[in-house]
């Protein structure tokens, strides 16, 4: 089933004090903290990912270079894995 | 002794929101166990899974670290994931999924151990405690999740007396997600 659910920028919050569960408004600055939350995450991500990519240029490179150095692939292998 | 969990409250999502807190943690223990079970729902978002974002005390500084240590894995093979990050203004729930059905079926699941949460175990003015969560997420739909652990951190001399779950932005928390907090008085 798939439904479309406005969604609201609220929060649901318990107070142990009270017991009493309410839904709140989000604040216009709480709003933009959900919007920075995931910028900052998407950029995470990205740096993480472009890290990853470097990782692997520089393994196939250092390949490379060992296989010029006259190494056979087996030893490559154990070598780097 | 063993140490009995003394339920101290819970919230639960009714499918129209995005985050879930809990908030006048009594100070009255030792140590907090947080649980956590929900999914995402959203009809226009194009990935399986998304961020989820834990936070305490509201705090939107830059008090917050955390280390994921995951594997995922899948019918075709498997991974190992890992993560650093510090001067973070929340602590990354990884792999949270997401689906268009309200009736969803697969759940991200954690468990947070905090101890020293007031943080009355301190003798210097730095009272930065870290705490260990294990998570787990499925997409048995594509027969294929992750499970982990992560080390968070929250560096502010604050005990803690909230703790929020939140999704992603234009995602909200499927109907009956929950969070939940559980004390525990050391004898």
């Amino acid at each position: 089933m798939s439904e479309n659910i406005e969604m609201s920028y609220t929060r649901i919050e318990y107070d142990c004090s009270t017991g009493i569960q309410t839904t709140i408004d989000l604040t216009a600055e709480e709003i933009e903290q959900v919007k920075a939350d995931q910028a900052a995450s998407e950029l995470r991500a990205a740096a993480e990912e472009a890290a990853a990519i470097k990782a692997a240029d520089d393994v196939a490179a250092g390949k490379a270079k060992l296989k010029e150095l006259g190494l056979t692939d087996d030893q490559i292998a154990a070598l780097v894995g | 002794m063993a140490a009995t969990y003394d339920f101290l409250g819970e919230t639960v999502a009714d499918g129209t929101s995005g985050t879930l807190s809990i908030a006048s943690i009594p100070q009255t223990h030792n140590d907090l166990v947080v649980f956590f079970e929900g999914w995402g729902v959203s009809s226009s978002f194009g990935y399986k899974v998304a961020n989820g974002y834990l936070r305490f005390n509201g705090d939107t500084g830059s008090n917050a670290v955390y280390s994921s240590n995951m594997k995922a894995i899948g019918f075709n093979g498997h991974a190992q994931i890992s993560s650093w990050v510090h001067n973070s203004s929340y602590c990354w729930l990884p792999f949270v999924p997401i689906d268009a059905s309200t009736n969803y079926y697969d759940r991200y699941y954690f468990q947070l151990d905090i101890n020293n949460y007031r943080k009355l175990l301190f003798t210097s003015t730095e009272k930065r405690i870290n705490m260990l969560s294990k998570f787990a997420s499925a997409r048995g739909d594509y027969d294929n999740g992750i499970v982990g652990t992560a080390s968070y951190g929250y560096h502010d001399n604050a005990a803690i007396t909230s703790i929020s779950v939140q999704i992603q932005d234009n995602i909200y928390l499927g109907n009956g997600s929950k969070l939940q907090v559980y004390g525990i008085a050391n004898s």
